[in-house]
């Protein structure tokens, strides 16, 4: 059964292998002209090259004015809420957790915890890579998956890790969805928090849904309570990794209001992600 | 007659506006590549860490930073509009301020990345204003950190840094806005002032808990979604 799953994956990328050349031409030329959308960015900034300090203000003011209104939040309130519940319970229970945790166990076997849930999440990275186009990032990602599945003893390590330089893809792999969707075009709807999981928005959080159907561990025979300890588990041992140069910390620290620090970098990032 | 006339004058506003638009000797990337080379090796000088120099090292870092960072323009475009309405006296305060608070926060955090390569990708130049693309590459990840630089008295000056799509500008921005929509440009100053009061007693704090449960963590960097990890 998994033997068939993998020939037939393997068939479909070979398939579609002389498509990905072709992508690769042409989003070539999509990169080019998006250098000249940023360039265009920049209107204005040859005009204000002898005005004084506060004359080219409006130059400066033009290029964030779209700050004011990148997604709509009418559930503020609401939001707000499970954002500070959600900060409590960060600095509160999973970073302690995961010091904890990284306290007891060396980083080693931690890391191969976390290539075991990378690798599992596969079939997301694999089936977005495809709806959007990225293949040559779904042939990397299916050249890992069998590699460390098989070599890499289920994943746990991963055996591909220095080898990435020769067949990095020409756009970095897909996320998720959320992500797809917004490269059909579709916007975020309104902003969500949600708790436990964090900033979402209405397109987003369809794709979570989306995604845990190509998540193996929704098939897994488990009651709720053992997948959300598997799930809790999962981003503690991640975190455990991530204690220092950590970005949410550094992006709350310096923050005057967290909520919308929070907000403008989640929308920012994604993005970003929908434009890669 | 007349042509020639013409021509001259041309050929007079032509070397004018060369003059006006004589570009900076140092390319945008020259100057990213020196700010930031310089600032890692202040940052990881252990004089850094060091309680006694602490101070003396953080004056030196204040001082390079502001030989590449223009705050007065990065506290300008994060304000936005109602800066145009501040004293000049405001605008010096929440320039000091807001310098204060990035020092505190995001200038110190340059190290936690300063292992990586620095990779210089692409120069964009249209008229004063100029972006750098950079990658810092990790062992298993990629973080793009884009410059926005502006010639301020013909040399390129920082005014913004976008990390994975993150401007810092906006970022400020969208936190600003709200503060100034309720209230005054003094509220703002006190906020930001009770910010750096708090990162500077949360600062001692965290130093005696790394004392006692001094542990090494491995080096490797928060992915890309941060904000997502709870």
């Amino acid at each position: 059964m998994i033997h068939r799953f993998v020939t037939g994956l393997l068939l479909a990328t070979l398939l579609l292998l002389g498509a990905g050349s072709a992508l690769a031409a042409s989003s070539d030329g999509s990169d080019g002209s998006n250098q000249v959308a940023q360039l265009s960015d920049m209107r204005g900034a040859g005009a204000a090259v002898d005005a004084a300090n506060t004359d080219d203000f409006d130059d400066f003011d033009d290029e964030y004015s779209d700050t004011a209104h990148l997604v709509a939040d009418p559930l503020k309130g609401w939001n707000t809420v499970w954002f500070y519940f959600n900060d409590a319970m960060y600095h509160g229970v999973f970073k302690p957790a995961a010091k904890g945790y990284a306290w007891a166990i060396p980083a080693k076997p931690r890391q191969w915890v976390r290539n075991f849930f990378t690798n599992m999440l596969f079939p997301v990275r694999f089936v977005n890579d495809i709806l959007q186009g990225k293949f040559d990032a779904a042939y990397m990602e299916t050249s890992k998956f069998i590699a460390n599945t098989s070599w890499g003893l289920l994943g746990f390590v991963d055996v591909t890790a220095d080898m990435k330089r020769n067949w990095e893809p020409e756009r970095p792999t897909a996320d998720g969805f959320g992500q797809t969707l917004g490269k059909a075009g579709i916007g975020h709807g309104i902003y969500l928090v949600w708790p436990f999981l964090g900033p979402s928005s209405i397109r987003e959080s369809v794709g979570w849904v989306a995604d845990a159907y190509l998540d193996p561990l929704t098939y897994g025979d488990l009651s709720f309570i053992e997948f959300l300890a598997i799930r809790a588990y999962k981003n503690v041992n991640q975190l455990s990794l991530e204690l220092k140069g950590n970005e949410y910390e550094t992006l709350t620290e310096g923050a005057i209001d967290k909520y919308a620090a929070v907000r403008n970098a989640y929308i920012r990032f994604r993005a970003k992600k929908v434009k890669e | 007659m007349v042509c020639n006339r013409l021509i001259f004058c041309i050929v007079f506003v032509l070397l004018l506006s060369a003059a006006a638009f004589a570009a900076p000797e140092v390319t945008p990337t020259q100057r990213v590549k020196q700010g930031v080379d310089t600032l890692i090796t202040i940052l990881s000088d252990p004089k850094m860490q060091d309680p006694a120099g602490h101070d003396e090292a953080v004056a030196e870092l204040r001082a390079a930073a502001e030989k590449f960072i223009d705050f007065r323009l990065v506290t300008m475009s994060s304000v936005g509009r109602p800066w145009l309405e501040m004293s000049p006296k405001m605008q010096d305060d929440l320039t000091e301020a807001f310098i204060k608070l990035l020092e505190r926060s995001y200038l110190k955090k340059i190290p936690a990345y300063g292992g990586q390569d620095v990779e210089y990708t692409k120069e964009l130049v249209q008229g004063t204003k100029a972006k750098v693309f950079t990658e810092l590459v990790d062992k298993d990840k990629k973080i793009v950190v884009e410059f926005r630089l502006k010639t301020v008295d013909n040399q390129w000056m920082i005014y913004d840094v976008v990390a994975e799509g993150v401007s810092l500008v906006s970022n400020y921005r969208s936190q600003f806005s709200q503060v100034l929509a309720d209230g005054t440009p003094e509220d703002l100053l006190k906020i930001i002032r009770e910010r750096i009061e708090k990162i500077d007693a949360g600062q001692a704090e965290s130093e005696t808990q790394a004392e006692s449960g001094a542990q090494t963590e491995s080096g490797t960097q928060a992915g890309s979604q941060g904000e997502q990890k709870q």
